[in-house]
């Protein structure tokens, strides 16, 4: 096996598995902290919507253009710019640790969005009803908002996952490895195609895997009982 | 006993305002199944909301067993709203929820022990017959069936007062007769006061005790649903009777009637109970120097009790007319004259 690989690919099977292991740390790490600080975000977004329960015209105003400012940012600018905050946090700007902060920064905005517009999916009536039995705001996101937008939100999070694969394929240029790294670097400038078209199909069955994962996960939510 | 006092709610729609409520004043007395009744935009689910607050009113006061709800703080308001059940035309149940914590909902928010939760909601899936979808989740429900959840879930916390918004506009016919058959029982074992907002005279004479005509945003009548059914005064509200009780003639009718040489008169008569319309007209013809011709005439069951309207034309003199009518209404029976341009026009439908 350790032959073939060589033989074919130029490249040893640690140096596949690093990169896949790479990959994964940063897309399951930036994923779980993302998707925590988007929740807060898009909840924030719907209760202080005019219209909302916690109607609020400037905090809304304030919210909305700082998630639209970080979604304007292609995520190849935004690494650079973080650059600075990456080095205070993590302690050095390269890396696959470092990597993990514009990340992270790039998908919550993002996944924000995605949630907003999951949770405004969930009708009128039901914050109507659960203020009609007393509920308390906290009581109404807990119980109401995020149990029934669930399965939308499922959805927004596999999403946001296959968007991270692809983030972390630029997040190579600085030194954060991973599997889109292994293709530009050892497969696209070394000109050695057989490992370009492996890592492709490497990446091709991760962002399966994640869509059927979450389209599974999905469908239980929504088609209960 | 829920009093509105000058309730005004106004909505701002673009560059201009809306009056959604103008200065209405209702009270409600405690027991009562109380019906609100108006065509779409009347403003009778905005008043309706107004008592939980759901919708607070720009001005006016209004008390729930003596507690002025907008002088409340967010606590005790959560509080009141706990003993004030509503239900909702869409029904609004969490379909990511089972039946049985769909109705373990408002016991939970207001932290009570789970064995007791237990209990309640076993209790309550018994009240209204649906003991055996406790596991179900509602998209598997029918519509009467999740308004029978959405019903058990609005009584979890024992409330004096149940809210009732279009609960049965999104129903069919059969289905609404057995949701409406529930909420008086709710009334009736209970002792829970019902409001009921709906656009259907039907649900009104079916249900309720009381009810209050809404039009733009005012009360324009209101009475016991026996009164207004047999002598509607203002001319929505006889939109909304004729929906049930239709005592419209044909135009070729009408303009037989106009070409009577004789001195004429038409009459509706209504009748509610014991009395006989039928056997006093007879009587009438006998004793006085009268002849009737019957032009329309109907039975109904209104609030628990038989309803008769006849509309008959009354030829002889206008002294003789008079004892005719004067030996009607000894008898027990209401007059009134008919308007024979109101009875031959459509005036289009209430609804």
């Amino acid at each position: 096996m350790t032959d073939f690989i060589e033989t074919y690919f130029a490249t040893t099977p640690e140096v596949l598995l690093e990169a896949a292991a790479d990959t994964l740390y940063m897309v399951g790490i930036s994923l779980v902290l993302g998707t925590l600080l988007a929740i807060p975000i898009a909840m924030g977004l719907v209760l202080m919507r005019p219209d909302g329960i916690k109607g609020n015209r400037v905090g809304y105003a304030v919210l909305n253009v700082v998630v639209n400012i970080a979604r304007s940012l292609p995520f190849i600018i935004l690494m650079v710019v973080l650059m600075p905050l990456t080095r205070f946090i993590v302690g050095t700007r390269i890396g696959t640790t470092a990597a993990l902060v514009p990340l992270t920064l790039f998908i919550a905005p993002f996944m924000a969005r995605l949630f907003e517009a999951s949770i405004l999916e969930v009708p009128k009536g039901i914050v109507e009803a659960a203020q009609s039995m007393g509920a308390t705001t906290w009581q109404i996101i807990r119980y109401f908002l995020l149990p029934e937008a669930w399965g939308s939100i499922l959805l927004a999070i596999t999403t946001g996952t296959v968007t991270l694969v692809g983030a972390t394929a630029m997040a190579g240029t600085i030194g954060a490895g991973g599997v889109g790294d292994l293709a530009l670097t050892y497969g696209y400038q070394a000109f050695n195609t057989p490992l370009m078209v492996l890592t492709v199909i490497v990446l091709i069955v991760f962002v399966q895997a994640i869509q059927s994962l979450g389209n599974t996960l999905a469908r239980r939510t929504r088609n209960r009982a | 006993m829920i009093e509105l006092s000058h309730i005004t709610r106004v909505f701002t729609a673009g560059a201009r305002d809306v009056r959604a409520l103008d200065d209405v004043s209702l009270t409600i007395p405690d027991g009562e199944i109380f019906g609100l009744i108006g065509s779409s935009g009347a403003g009778k689910s905005t008043l309706l909301r107004c008592i939980n607050l759901l919708e607070r009113p720009d001005s006016g006061e209004v008390r729930v067993h003596g507690v002025d709800m907008l002088g409340l703080g967010r606590g005790a308001l959560s509080a009141e709203r706990r003993g004030i059940g509503m239900i909702f035309q869409q029904f609004n149940l969490l379909d990511s929820a089972t039946v049985f914590d769909n109705i373990a909902m408002p016991m939970r928010l207001a932290g009570v022990p789970t064995d007791r939760i237990r209990a309640r909601v076993d209790e309550l899936l018994g009240f209204v017959e649906l003991s055996d979808k406790a596991t179900t989740y509602p998209p598997r429900l029918s519509g009467g069936q999740k308004q029978r959840v959405g019903i058990a879930r609005a009584l979890a916390n024992n409330p004096r007062i149940l809210l009732a918004d279009e609960a049965t506009s999104a129903l069919d016919p059969e289905t609404t007769d057995s949701i409406l058959a529930l909420l008086k029982r709710v009334n009736r074992e209970l002792g829970v006061t019902v409001v009921i907002v709906t656009h259907e005279m039907q649900v009104i004479a079916k249900t309720c005790h009381r009810v209050a005509v809404m039009s733009h945003g005012r009360i324009v009548e209101e009475g016991p649903v026996l009164d207004v059914f047999s002598d509607p005064r203002e001319r929505i509200t006889r939109r909304f009777v004729r929906t049930i009780i239709d005592d419209r003639v044909p135009e070729a009718l009408v303009e037989k009637i106009r070409a009577t040489p004789e001195n004429y008169e038409t009459w509706r008569l209504t009748y509610a109970g014991e009395a006989s319309a039928g056997s006093s007209l007879a009587e009438v013809n006998k004793t006085h120097d009268v002849t009737t011709s019957l032009l329309y005439a109907s039975v109904h069951e209104i609030d628990g009790v038989v309803l008769g309207v006849l509309v008959v034309q009354a030829k002889g003199t206008p002294e003789v007319l008079d004892a005719a009518k004067q030996y009607l209404r000894d008898a027990g029976v209401g007059v009134r004259q008919q308007d024979l341009d109101e009875m031959a026009h459509d005036e289009g439908n209430a609804a």
